[in-house]
């Protein structure tokens, strides 16, 4: 399992940043109020915005320094992100979707590209819907759709965005299942935004609440939990733990 | 819905329709006097024309030039714009749509302001001996200018109504700026752009003011259909209409091609 930490300041309008993460061997939950900053976060990790100081590296690579002057393209961090509506391009089927990350990697053909689309789509059951459009698929289908993309991309690091939120129950607890499994076989470090805390105790990840700009508090859930009557225990993160056990 | 109801809103309609009758009218008049003026024996005789041949040849081939331009020169322009927060882009962005206000006639003496031999850059290319003004690359600069606007207009309203997460994610899939406009941006707006190409190519096609300014009107040099039009009204009148109403022809038969094999049936559609 790689180690990462990342440490910046960040301000844009009314938003202000000074973020301190760190993570190993567990999927980090990042939660918060809305319009607390959390998908900038993930965007910035993602090195579509970029802050105005700090580091983060992920292992052994150094992603962005402000006193190195180094800050890797997006395109060459090899971190997947998986963003609240799947992200899938409605121009292409869902074959072409899955191998779409594939196409710009060096010594892979076309027809490899499309076996490995395959592959990925059949270890998450859903190679049947290869020809389709992702318009034509249901909330979960695109979900796992969207899945398998990140799975051929052997990403170094995965940041998801509320990645269960617009799905049913059932599929909800399908996919998370299906994270857990990926993320516990991948061995790579996750981001997770999430305002459900089913997503936390599911991936077993660890929490880290943002509140005004700054991450207040980051641990494991099962501390957390056990502090649920602690009244010095945030608000939100009391709210957020609700009846869960 | 009640029986009153339904008499309220049909008066309704009936006088939307009142209001709007005039100006359909306008609007269709000329076409329906073309066609009904033009007899089979004109319109024989203005295609037999060698004048029309030429002139027809001329207007296809400079306005399909043009319109090549404009594609691959807008297409950065277009996106620029629709992704910049600069304040120049946006003066240039108002800047673009200054042709579309201006009438042509204007931007025909600009273009020899900046192009004749005693223009701005008249006199660089005149050390060249590189004249552009009364020829084939005149009609080329005056559609481009005319037309470009339609296009650009378009496609930044299309780019803008992209879903940046998708391009997020095409970067984080390790798609180079480039590869994300040719891959993704270009063809998801497509429906958008093409509505714009479409309109740049009848302004172009039908483009006259400026043409006749900084091209000139020379048979087989500069003279687009348009401006055969103008010179057959002082020959015969019959084939002055004749040859608008092949070009009114041309265009929807173009028209209807362009649209036909590059506007994807609407995703939305789809079974």
């Amino acid at each position: 399992m790689t180690n990462w930490s990342a440490q910046f300041e960040f301000s844009r309008g009314d938003l202000e940043l000074k973020v301190d993460l760190q993570g190993a061997d567990r999927p980090l939950a990042l939660i918060g109020a809305n319009g607390a900053g959390k998908t900038t976060v993930l965007k910035i990790l993602l090195g579509i915005e970029t802050p105005s100081s700090g580091h983060f590296r992920c292992g052994e690579k150094l992603l962005y320094s402000s006193e190195k002057s180094i800050c890797v393209d997006p395109e060459n961090r090899r971190m997947a992100y998986l963003p609240q509506g799947c992200g899938l391009f409605p121009h292409l089927d869902v074959l072409d979707n899955v191998g779409f990350g594939l196409q710009t990697q060096k010594g892979f053909s076309v027809s490899e590209v499309k076996k490995l689309s395959l592959q990925a789509l059949e270890e998450l059951d859903v190679s049947h819907l290869k020809t389709r459009n992702p318009i034509q698929l249901s909330a979960g289908e695109r979900q796992k759709v969207a899945l398998a993309r990140v799975l051929t991309m052997r990403p170094e690091m995965i940041l998801l965005d509320e990645p269960v939120s617009a799905l049913d129950i059932m599929a909800r607890r399908e996919v998370r299942e299906i994270l857990s499994e990926q993320l516990l076989e991948l061995k790579i470090p996750a981001v997770l935004v999430t305002h459900d805390v089913r997503d936390v105790r599911e991936l077993s990840a660890d929490v880290a609440l943002l509140d005004k700009g700054k991450i207040s508090l980051q641990g494991c859930y099962k501390e957390i939990s056990e502090r649920r009557g602690d009244e010095k225990l945030h608000p939100f993160l009391k709210e957020f733990l609700g009846d869960f056990n | 819905m009640n029986s009153r109801t339904h008499r309220y809103t049909d008066s309704r309609k009936r006088i939307w329709i009142l209001v709007a009758f005039p100006l359909l009218l306008v609007l269709v008049l000329p076409g329906i006097a073309l066609l009904l003026s033009a007899g089979l024996p004109a319109v024989w005789t203005a295609v037999s024309d060698p004048i029309f041949k030429e002139a027809l040849l001329l207007s296809l081939k400079t306005s399909i030039l043009s319109l090549g331009l404009i594609f691959f020169f807008g297409i950065p322009m277009a996106w620029w714009f629709a992704q910049s927060d600069s304040r120049v882009a946006r003066i240039l962005e108002a800047l673009v749509d200054l042709p579309v206000i201006v009438p042509p006639a204007v931007i025909g003496i600009g273009l020899l302001q900046a192009f004749g031999r005693n223009g701005i850059f008249g006199k660089v290319f005149d050390h060249w001996d590189w004249g552009i003004p009364f020829t084939f690359w005149a009609v080329i600069l005056a559609q481009v200018v005319i037309a470009a606007p339609f296009f650009i207009r378009s496609a930044v309203v299309a780019f803008r109504e992209l879903d940046q997460e998708l391009i997020v994610v095409a970067r984080t899939l390790g798609h180079s700026p480039l590869q994300i406009l040719t891959r993704v941006v270009i063809p998801m707006s497509r429906t958008g752009w093409v509505g714009g190409l479409t309109l740049a190519w009848a302004r172009a096609l039908g483009e006259f003011g400026a043409t006749l300014l900084f091209a000139g009107n020379m048979p087989g040099v500069t003279q687009t259909v348009p401006l055969a039009i103008y010179s057959a009204l002082e020959r015969d009148v019959h084939v002055a209409v004749a040859l608008s109403l092949l070009l009114c022809a041309l265009a929807l038969v173009l028209l209807f091609l362009l649209r036909k094999f590059f506007v994807p049936v609407s995703l939305k559609e789809r079974p």
